[in-house]
C-alpha cells in the first residue's frame, strides 16, 4: 500500500541526515499558512470565480439582451451627429451632455451620453441610443464606466466586485484578491517542493484516494498559477484599500494614463459643431469607436478619444478648438509610459476584453480551474476525516523550527506587504491572534 | 510627519510598545545604572518617534531633541569604546551599542532634516502648515527648509539611512526569533523581547524615514 503523505509529516531523519535545510524548516510553516488561508479564504474565492465567470461572457449577453439599443438594420446614409444629439436631448431634456459615441458601423447605434441619475456616482451615465440613419431614439439605459457597461453587465460587475452590497461588499473581493497570490505562491512552492509526488505537470489517475486528489489539486493549480497571480494583481488595482495604495504609487511614479489638456489660451469664437469635430478626429488618424466630449467649461476644448479596448489597443486622444477646429492637444497611446500601457492591458485582459473570445475562454478556464482546485482542497481535508473539531490540521509551532536569519526577512517582508495590502495584513493579524488564543487554550487543556 | 493616517497609527502603536518595554527595563535593569540610562534613551527615542509621526509633533522644539540624541549617540559610542557589557544581549555587545549609537545619530538626522523632507514632499501640492508650526523654535529649521543646493542630497542620504536601519533590524529580529524559540526561562525570554524591541525600533525608524521621502 502506498504511503499517503500527511499534513503532519515532519521532515524525516532520512530526508535530512545532517542539518535541516531551509526548505525543510519552511515547509511546515508554509503548509500551515496554505491550509488555513485556503480554508478561510476559499469561499470568497469561489464566489469571485463564479461571478467572474458570469462576467466574462457579458459582452455576448449584452448583444443578446440589448440588441434593440445597440443595433439597427443597415441602411444607406447617416443623419448628422448634431441631429442625433438633438433627438437624444429631446428624450432627456434636463441632463448635461457628457459625450457622444458615433455609430462605428452602419448596424450600430450612436450612443449619446449624459450625466448620471441624481445620487449615483460619477461612473454612472444615462445613455440614449439613437438610430444613425433616422435619428430615432431606440433606447434609454443607465450605463457604467468607460466601457459603457449596460445594466445587466453593471449588475454582474457589482455582484463580482461587491455582492451588490456597495462599498462594504467590496471587502469580500479585496480579501479574495489579497490572499489569492499568497495561497497560489504557497501552493506552488509546496507542490514543486513535494518530493513524494510522482508527477509535476499532470495529475495521477489512480489509485483513488487522497494522493490522487492531491495530484489533481497540485497539477491543475500549477497550470493555473500564472493566470491566478495575474488576476490577483489586476484585481487588487480595483480594490478599495490596496487599490488606493496602488493608485498613489502610480501617481508618484507617473504611471497613470495621461489625459489630453483641454484648457485653451483664449476663449473660442463660435462652435464648429460635433460633426466637424468628428471629421477632424478621423482626418487626424483617430478611428471609431471613439467618444467625443463637448467642452466642459467655457474656454476649454472638445476631446475625441478612441475607445477600442481590444487588441491592438487604441486610446489616442485629441483636443480640438471649438472655434477653429485646430488640434490643441494630442496624446498617443504609443507614448503612454510602459507601466501605464501594462496597466491598461492588464485591466482589459482581466475584463476579458483584450483578446476577445480566446481571452474570455482563458478566463473561464481559470475560473473553473480555481473552483476545481478549491474543491479538491476541501476534498483532501474531508478525506482526513474532520469528524471532530476542525479536523486534522498542520502542526502548531512550525515557526519555532525556522532559523532567525530566515524568519527576520519573512517578518519584515510580511509587515511591508501587510501595510500595502491592508486587508491581507488585518486578516493575517486576526488569524495570528486567533491562532495564539487557540494555542493558549490547547496548552491549558490536557489532551487537547 | 507621516502623511498616511494608517501608518501613523501603526508606528504609534509600535513605538508605544517599545517605550513601554524600555520603561519596564528602566524599572528592572539587567546591567545596573548604565542599562537604566540606555533604556531611558530608548524611551525618549520611542516617544519622540511617536511625536514625529503626527502633525503636532512638528511643534516639538528641534534643538533640545538634537542635543538629546547627540548626547545619546555619544553615550552609546562610549559604551562601545569601553566594551561595556550590554544589558540586553549576551553576545556582540559592542555591535549592539554601536547600533544604538547609529540609531541615535539617525534620530539627529531625522529631526534636523524633517522640515526639508516635508518641504520636498509638499512641493507636489500639499499644505505646508507644519513648517509654520516648527518655525519659531529654531533657525536651523528655516535654513533646512529653504530649497537650497545643500538640501538636494537629503532624500538620498535619508533613503540610505532608512535602508540601513531596516536591514540592520533583521539582525535584532533574527536574534529575537533564535532566542525566543529556545527560551526556557524568564531571562532568555527577556533577552528575546529586548531584541524584538530594538528590531522593532530600528525597522520602525527606517519605515518612517522612507515614508517621509
Amino acid at each position: 500500500m502506498a504511503t499517503t503523505p500527511t499534513l503532519e509529516d515532519p521532515p524525516s531523519a532520512a530526508d535530512h541526515p545532517q542539518r535541516p535545510t531551509t526548505w525543510s524548516v519552511l515547509r511546515p510553516l508554509l503548509l500551515r499558512l496554505h491550509f488555513y488561508a485556503g480554508i478561510c479564504v476559499a469561499p470568497f474565492l469561489v464566489v469571485a470565480a463564479l461571478t467572474g465567470l458570469l462576467y466574462v461572457f457579458t459582452p455576448q449577453l449584452e448583444q443578446h439582451f440589448y440588441a434593440r439599443e445597440l443595433h439597427v438594420p443597415a441602411a444607406a446614409g447617416q443623419r448628422p451627429l448634431a441631429e442625433q444629439v438633438t433627438a437624444a436631448r429631446t428624450a432627456l431634456p434636463d441632463r448635461t451632455l457628457t459625450g457622444v459615441r458615433p455609430a462605428p458601423t452602419p448596424t450600430d447605434t450612436t450612443q449619446v451620453v449624459f450625466a448620471g441619475d441624481p445620487g449615483r456616482s460619477d461612473s454612472y451615465h444615462r445613455t440614449i441610443f439613437v438610430d444613425p440613419h433616422t435619428a430615432a431614439v431606440r433606447g434609454n439605459l443607465e450605463t457604467y464606466g468607460d466601457t459603457q457597461a449596460l445594466p445587466l453587465r453593471t449588475w454582474i460587475d457589482n455582484l463580482h466586485r461587491g455582492l451588490q452590497l456597495g462599498d462594504p461588499g467590496r471587502l469580500y473581493s479585496e480579501l479574495a484578491a489579497s490572499w489569492l497570490w499568497v495561497v497560489v505562491l504557497g501552493g506552488l512552492a509546496l507542490w514543486i517542493g513535494n518530493r513524494r509526488r510522482r508527477r509535476l505537470l499532470t495529475p495521477e489517475l489512480r489509485p483513488a484516494g487522497r494522493r490522487r486528489v492531491l495530484s489533481w489539486h497540485g497539477a491543475v493549480g500549477l497550470w493555473a498559477a500564472i493566470g491566478l497571480l495575474f488576476l490577483s494583481a489586476t484585481g487588487l488595482t480595483w480594490s478599495q484599500y490596496a487599490g488606493e495604495n496602488i493608485t498613489a504609487l502610480r501617481q508618484q511614479l507617473s504611471w497613470e494614463d495621461p489625459s489630453v489638456p483641454t484648457q485653451l489660451h483664449s476663449a473660442p469664437a463660435g462652435d464648429i459643431g460635433i460633426d466637424r469635430v468628428h471629421q477632424i478626429a478621423l482626418q487626424h488618424g483617430l478611428t471609431d469607436p471613439m467618444q467625443i466630449s463637448p467642452p466642459d467649461q467655457p474656454g476649454s476644448a472638445y476631446t475625441a478619444q478612441e475607445m477600442q479596448r481590444h487588441w491592438p489597443t487604441q486610446q489616442d486622444q485629441l483636443a480640438i478648438d471649438p472655434g477653429t477646429g485646430a488640434i490643441t492637444g494630442n496624446v498617443q497611446f504609443a507614448d503612454y509610459p510602459l507601466m501605464a500601457k501594462l496597466a491598461r492591458w492588464g485591466i482589459d485582459a482581466h475584463m476579458g476584453l483584450l483578446f476577445g473570445l480566446p481571452n474570455q475562454l482563458l478566463l473561464a478556464a481559470l475560473a473553473l480551474g480555481l473552483v476545481s482546485v478549491i474543491f479538491w482542497g476541501y476534498r483532501m481535508w474531508w478525506l482526513r476525516r474532520p469528524t471532530r473539531g476542525f479536523g486534522r490540521t498542520p502542526t502548531r509551532g512550525a515557526w519555532r523550527r525556522v532559523p532567525g536569519k530566515i524568519m527576520a526577512p519573512i517578518v519584515l517582508g510580511t509587515a511591508v506587504i501587510a501595510y500595502w495590502v491592508p486587508l491581507l495584513g488585518a486578516s493575517l493579524l486576526l488569524f495570528l491572534l486567533v491562532d495564539v488564543l487557540l494555542g493558549l487554550r490547547a496548552r491549558r487543556t490536557p489532551g487537547a | 510627519m507621516v502623511e498616511s493616517l494608517l501608518l501613523r497609527w501603526i508606528l504609534t502603536a509600535l513605538f508605544a510598545l517599545t517605550a513601554a518595554w524600555c520603561g519596564y527595563r528602566i524599572a528592572a535593569p539587567v546591567g545596573g545604572w548604565r542599562d537604566r540610562i540606555s533604556s531611558a534613551a530608548h524611551v525618549a527615542m520611542s516617544l519622540l518617534m511617536i511625536a514625529m509621526a503626527w502633525p503636532w509633533g512638528m511643534a516639538v522644539p528641534m534643538l533640545p531633541q538634537i542635543a538629546l540624541f547627540t548626547i545619546a549617540a555619544a553615550w552609546f559610542l562610549v559604551l562601545t569604546a569601553l566594551r561595556v557589557p550590554c544589558g540586553h544581549l549576551r553576545r556582540a555587545a559592542r555591535l549592539a551599542h554601536a547600533h544604538h549609537a547609529a540609531t541615535s545619530a539617525a534620530m539627529v538626522w531625522m529631526v534636523a532634516t524633517m522640515p526639508a523632507l516635508m518641504a520636498g514632499s509638499h512641493d507636489s501640492g500639499g499644505s505646508g502648515h507644519h513648517h509654520a508650526l516648527g518655525a519659531p523654535h529654531s533657525g536651523v529649521l528655516a535654513a533646512a527648509a529653504a530649497p537650497t543646493g545643500h538640501t538636494a542630497g537629503i532624500p538620498l542620504i535619508t533613503a540610505a539611512i532608512a535602508a540601513i536601519l531596516v536591514l540592520s533590524s533583521t539582525a535584532w529580529i533574527a536574534s529575537a526569533a533564535d532566542t525566543g524559540r529556545t527560551s526556557t526561562n524568564r531571562a532568555t525570554t527577556r533577552h528575546a523581547l529586548d531584541s524584538a524591541c530594538h528590531g522593532a525600533m530600528s525597522a520602525g525608524m527606517g519605515f518612517m524615514l522612507f515614508a517621509m521621502l
